[in-house]
């Protein structure tokens, strides 16, 4: 585990992370990842895990008491900034597991809850999805269909999920479903669940999407029984709990994310400055990218200083800014590599698993960029909220 | 200075331009400017509040804040749509504070701190080239009120390079106001005509370079501040039309087709916010201070440009009648994106800049 970092200056923890990084990251992990197979991929994601574990960065936001390092934000941001400069292996497999899970139990869990489930993410053995969207609720999520009713000491969930990342390889998935059909708002008869993947009655099918990897799978939930203490929060109240801490682990998982863009724009003028880089048009688009990447940056950084001060604010609009800003930035970003690189952008390559966003190959990059303009609320329904909530233009 | 105070500087800067500075003054007939007693009134107004001293060190008069808090002060400016000539004031007392000799910064600080002297100050970097010490042609765009009663732009002659500090009213000079499409700033330019330059009207930075850079870095954030306030204003006023306007038996605001719109604006413009004070609080000595602020300045003013275009195209044809003040804005926020050489040369020294530190 990190020493408190009371007597280390921030400069020193970074040098400090610097060195144990170099140590540990595999050079040539992304050659070993390109087209591997799901149990290699599978073993790699639980042993990087347990690498950074050595060095207590497995779970770097976490508070103390469950297991984390308890760092300030000002070190959470060094060590995410550190984890892209050494361009560190993505934990793919885990963003539920490190992300959404603990934000909800943190807020809305029960203790017994907390200590159930939290340890098993941690120690590395547990992998959790979402069952949230389903075949006729996208972006209408709020429709949801699957029924969860109370009989006895459990729920019987019955309907389908779809979207669900990594529910192929999942242990728990944290599930919505209808407890009161007849709410007089749909969105009041909704209740949040932690469902075991190993419950008889579930069954789940991969889907394969357009950059071929198969990261996504859907999940068919026949008469499966949920014990009543896997109730999250109060029944008829997950809608509340899904949405804000949806909206503030975004912030988190971006701040990961956008060092890794911001690294990679390095990385890219350095590949591009011999070549498209001498094309007056290009080198202007690319240049351009740089002020929209410290905007995203300076807009997760004011996020995270709202949720230092008052975590309910986190939940406030500044992610809802912040995914509208990004997704287009991120796809605009990919499809710019794919025009300035030309032909060899085109060229078929295996994917790299555990890359996350950026992994080199342009026009899977490119391709993978949809998933954040359409999933966790497309750009159409961020552009909803904003003008409805924020700017106050009535619905339609 | 905490980012929480700053917004708090910058509301009371709006708030006194609210009370010092109406719209009504530019809405005369298209391209005619707000008169010269609305504007030294406003000036009065902002040196009686102490704004010109903002950033000029306190042992002669100033309020001794940074460039962070000159920003806020910047975007209420163009939110208001504002002369903005105190930009002159504020680049000359960085230039005078950076690189003056004692004697310079005893004898300008004071005034340009308290108002008395007003600065027109080259918006960028065009140097002119003196012969003889006698200097001819025309001096690059200059901001400030056209009371100027200093012009200072950067010069060369021989092996000295600097910053010329020169009375409009010297012999061979005249100073002209530069009339543009933004009726709501005024700019002015100088011509020389064997204009005799003495020893005493050099700033002499020991590295030229290194305050050209710090100056042009102040001109950027100048430029994005500006901008970031007058497009917010743009969007707000469209807004509130939406919100109004009925159409098909509905309120207009309620349609996807312009409200999708409208959110897209505001996410560019809370990002414009974001970069331009994450921008502002860059070490001036930093490596990419420079670099920073230029990717600011094109962002911000190309983003805003475009915001204030669609506002004209949200209003509909009240947006096309001089009467209203859409047009304002527009023509304030294409001018600011021409500036300083136009978004294309701001991108390749940015390139410059980066493939040379990387």
């Amino acid at each position: 585990m990190i020493p408190p970092p009371s007597e280390e200056t921030a400069e020193q923890f970074r040098t400090r992370i610097r060195a144990e990084l170099a140590a540990i990251v595999p050079t040539d992990w992304r050659s070993r990842m390109q087209g591997a197979d799901e149990e290699t991929y599978r073993k790699f994601q639980f042993w990087w895990l347990s690498e950074l574990r050595r060095i207590g960065l497995a779970t770097p936001h976490w508070p103390k008491e469950w297991g984390g390092p308890g760092l300030p934000f000002s070190h959470q941001i060094i060590v995410y900034e550190e984890l892209a400069r050494a361009d560190a292996p993505e934990l793919d497999l885990m963003v539920i597991s490190l992300f959404h899970l603990p934000a909800t139990l943190f807020q809305h869990g029960t203790l017994a809850q907390r200590h159930r489930y939290l340890e098993g993410v941690s120690s590395g053995t547990d992998v959790w999805c979402q069952g949230f969207s389903e075949p006729g609720a996208g972006s209408d999520l709020a429709s949801l269909r699957t029924t969860a009713v109370r009989d006895g000491d459990h729920y019987r969930v019955n309907g389908q999920k779809i979207w669900s990342s990594q529910a192929m390889h999942a242990d728990f998935c944290l599930l919505l479903a209808r407890t009161d059909p007849v709410a007089t708002r749909k969105q009041a008869g909704i209740s949040y669940f932690i469902l075991d993947m190993k419950s008889p009655g579930v069954t789940v099918r991969p889907i394969r999407q357009i950059t071929g990897e198969a990261e996504f799978a859907e999940i068919f939930l026949d008469e499966v029984r949920i014990p009543t203490e896997n109730l999250i929060g109060a029944e008829n109240g997950g809608w509340d709990i899904a949405q804000s801490t949806l909206s503030s682990e975004r912030g988190l998982l971006l701040l990961g994310y956008s060092e890794r863009l911001s690294q990679a724009y390095d990385r890219d003028l350095e590949s591009g400055r011999d070549s498209w880089m001498q094309d007056a048009g290009l080198r202007r688009e690319f240049i351009s990218f740089h002020a929209e990447i410290l905007a995203i940056r300076a807009m997760i950084r004011a996020l995270l200083h709202d949720i230092q001060k008052d975590s309910a604010r986190g939940g406030s609009e500044l992610p809802i800014y912040i995914k509208l800003f990004w997704a287009p930035l991120l796809q605009r970003f990919t499809e710019f590599l794919v025009r300035a690189e030309g032909l060899p952008a085109h060229a078929a390559e295996l994917p790299t698993a555990g890359s996350g966003q950026i992994s080199g190959a342009r026009m899977t990059d490119f391709l993978k960029s949809f998933s954040w303009t359409i999933s966790g609320g497309s750009n159409e329904i961020m552009r909803n909220i904003i003008s409805e909530r924020f700017v106050g233009l009535p619905r339609g | 200075m905490p980012d929480t105070e700053l917004d708090a500087l910058g509301e009371m800067f709006s708030d006194g331009l609210r009370k010092a500075w109406s719209i009504d003054n530019q809405m005369g007939v298209v391209g005619q400017q707000y008169s010269k007693g609305q504007a030294d009134q406003l000036w009065e107004s902002m040196a009686a509040l102490g704004w010109p001293a903002l950033i000029a060190d306190e042992a002669y008069g100033g309020l001794g804040m940074g460039l962070n808090a000159a920003v806020r002060l910047y975007s209420a400016l163009g939110a208001a749509l504002a002369p903005a000539g105190i930009v002159g004031n504020l680049m000359a007392t960085d230039l005078v504070a950076s690189a003056g000799s004692a004697e310079q910064q005893e004898a300008l600080l004071p005034g340009l701190a308290d108002g008395s002297l007003r600065a027109g100050m080259a918006i960028d970097n065009r140097v002119l080239t003196l012969e003889k010490h006698r200097l001819d042609g025309a001096s690059p765009l200059l901001v400030g009120d056209a009371d100027a009663n200093l012009i200072i732009f950067p010069a060369t002659h021989g092996d000295r390079n600097g910053w010329l500090v020169i009375e409009p009213r010297r012999d061979g000079v005249k100073v002209d106001q530069w009339s543009s499409t933004d009726a709501t700033r005024t700019f002015l330019q100088a011509t020389f005509d064997e204009t005799a330059i003495r020893p005493a009207d050099w700033i002499q930075p020991l590295e030229f370079q290194r305050t050209a850079n710090r100056l042009l870095r102040h001109a950027c954030l100048a430029l994005a501040a500006d901008a970031l306030g007058c497009g917010e204003t743009a969007l707000a006023t469209a807004v509130e039309y939406l919100k109004a306007r009925q159409q098909f038996g509905r309120v207009i605001g309620s349609f996807q087709a312009l409200k999708h719109r409208v959110a897209d604006h505001k996410t560019a413009l809370f990002g414009a916010k974001h970069l331009l004070h994450r921008c502002a609080q860059d070490d001036d000595m930093a490596d990419d201070a420079l670099l920073n602020a230029l990717s600011a300045k094109v962002f911000v003013t190309r983003s805003v440009a475009e915001v204030a275009r669609d506002c004209i195209q949200l209003f509909g044809g009240i947006g096309f009648t001089s009467e209203h003040s859409a047009h304002l804005y527009l023509n304030r926020a294409k001018l600011t994106e021409a500036l300083l050489g136009g978004n294309a040369a701001a991108l390749d020294l940015a390139a410059h800049l980066m493939t040379a530190a990387r």
